[in-house]
């Protein structure tokens, strides 16, 4: 089949080999002088067209070489960005998935909130270089863990950090709730391993963390103007799971009773009295978490170690508060890596 | 022999022709979808132009930025009939419209005026 841009040059071919097969008497001088010219013109053609052909090719590839630089330019400044934004939120909006206008929504949301003991004070007695340093490092090793578990890291405000879990991805109310619960006893657990190592890198003030978790349906979406917005959560539950957390004993866990609801299969937890809270109007009943069922490496019997050389460790896991186990956790483990460490004088 | 008037697209020059004013203006980027569908019937008129008129005078201008190899394929017959056309006898010009910082467009301008002889090619800067 012929390209239809080459009708001449077919009809020229054609004729030459109807000419050749039928009469080839008749192919004259004038006929192949003919021919030749033809095939001249066809060849400086061909040329002409190899050539435009290159310099598109080099034309193409020029720009594609400049969108390359602008496609970097944009990645790295998406990427900037990204860091201002809860990655999944991110992630939604470059897939396109999510508008970008004023709207929000209803879910059920579990809610969480954490902050520092005692911050004022200690942000007052800490070198601010010193305190940027560990505050960089305490909110990155939160979040890491955040992030691991799948929660929407909403805000930082000050010390504090809010997370919540359902939205933009949910797995069910019961699986986000019981996400944020780990996510939490998790952070604990780590906390209680950075408070010995930057108490040995000379941090004299441990960052004791309160953590309030709460389950309920939240406006979810974005808010503000049309030039500003932020997208986060708002409604009655939000406050709640912060008034919560004010009232979590240091170094724990507090939980309301809806999102005990949705994880009490997997937790063991201690039931406090109930709660007058600033801005709630009934009293709030809640729950201080002693334990998750996947991170239980313990059993209430007496803990007994009696070697020559050591003195003597009794430990009675039912006397322990969840801060305070964490804490015993780290330790041990603390001075195992310390005992592994030291030469054997055998 | 009416007038044509076919306005630019992303992918497509602005193709004028006056006959009567003996007025040809192919101006913009020409890499269409269909090349042979884009050019067939407009050039079609102006085929049957060159082969019809005796001594009479006419301007073929190109102002193009970007054309791709099918587009070159159709420029190249229709300088080879404007020029078998002035052969006999017709006073007809090209006008190769490059900009100044456009070698590309200059180069191929060079290139094609050197395969025309009766009709004049004009290179004009802008």
């Amino acid at each position: 089949m012929t390209d239809s841009f080459l009708t001449k040059e077919n009809e020229v071919l054609v004729e030459s080999e109807k000419l050749l097969a039928d009469s080839p008497e008749r192919v004259t001088p004038d006929v192949y002088a003919k021919l030749t010219a033809d095939y001249g013109r066809l060849l400086k053609n061909f040329s002409r067209i190899i050539r435009i052909s290159d310099r598109n090719e080099r034309r193409l590839q020029s720009v594609s070489d400049e969108l390359e630089i602008e496609k970097k330019k944009l990645e790295g400044v998406a990427g900037q960005l990204a860091k201002y934004l809860p990655r999944q939120i991110y992630d939604s909006i470059f897939k396109g998935d999510q508008s970008i206008e004023i709207k929000t929504q209803r879910k059920l949301l579990t809610v969480f909130f954490s902050d520092i003991q005692g911050f004022t004070h200690i942000s007052s007695v800490i070198q601010p270089e010193v305190l940027t340093h560990y505050m960089n490092a305490y909110f990155t090793e939160m979040s890491d863990i955040a992030t691991k578990y799948g929660g929407t890291i909403d805000k930082y405000i000050g010390d504090a950090m809010m997370v919540f879990f359902g939205d933009p991805e949910s797995l069910g109310p019961r699986e986000d709730a019981l996400a944020c619960v780990r996510m939490a006893y998790e952070m604990q657990e780590r906390l209680a391993e950075l408070h010995i190592e930057w108490q040995r890198a000379g941090l004299q003030h441990a960052f004791i963390t309160r953590m309030g978790i709460n389950t309920g349906y939240c406006n979810v979406g974005n808010f503000g103007s049309h030039n500003r917005m932020a997208y986060t959560i708002l409604g009655g539950e939000v406050n709640l799971a912060a008034r919560i957390e004010s009232q979590c004993e240091p170094g724990g866990v507090l939980i309301s009773h809806e999102t005990y609801a949705q994880v009490k299969d997997f937790v063991e937890v201690s039931e406090r009295d109930l709660l007058e809270l600033k801005g709630i109007p009934m009293p709030v009943k809640t729950y201080a978490l002693v334990k998750v069922s996947d991170t239980n490496r313990s059993h209430n019997s007496e803990l007994r170690i009696d070697l020559k050389g050591l003195d003597k460790v009794v430990i009675k896991p039912e006397h322990l508060s969840m801060p305070d186990r964490l804490s015993l956790v780290a330790r041990l483990r603390d001075m195992a890596n310390t005992l592994e460490g030291i030469k054997s004088h055998d | 022999m009416e007038k044509i008037d076919i306005a630019a697209t992303a992918r497509t020059p602005h193709l004028g022709f006056d006959p009567a004013a003996g007025v040809f203006l192919l101006e913009g980027e020409s890499y269409p979808e269909d090349t042979k569908k884009f050019y067939d019937a407009p050039l079609s008129n102006v085929y049957s132009f060159l082969d019809l008129k005796l001594d009479s005078k006419a301007v073929f201008a190109f102002k193009l930025k970007y054309f791709n190899s099918s587009s070159a394929k159709v420029l190249m017959d229709l300088f080879l009939a404007i020029e078998e056309s002035a052969s006999r006898g017709n006073h007809f010009t090209i006008e190769w419209h490059y900009a100044s910082d456009d070698d590309n467009m200059q180069e191929l301008g060079e290139e094609f005026a050197e395969e025309l002889d009766k009709a004049q090619f004009a290179m004009v800067v802008f």
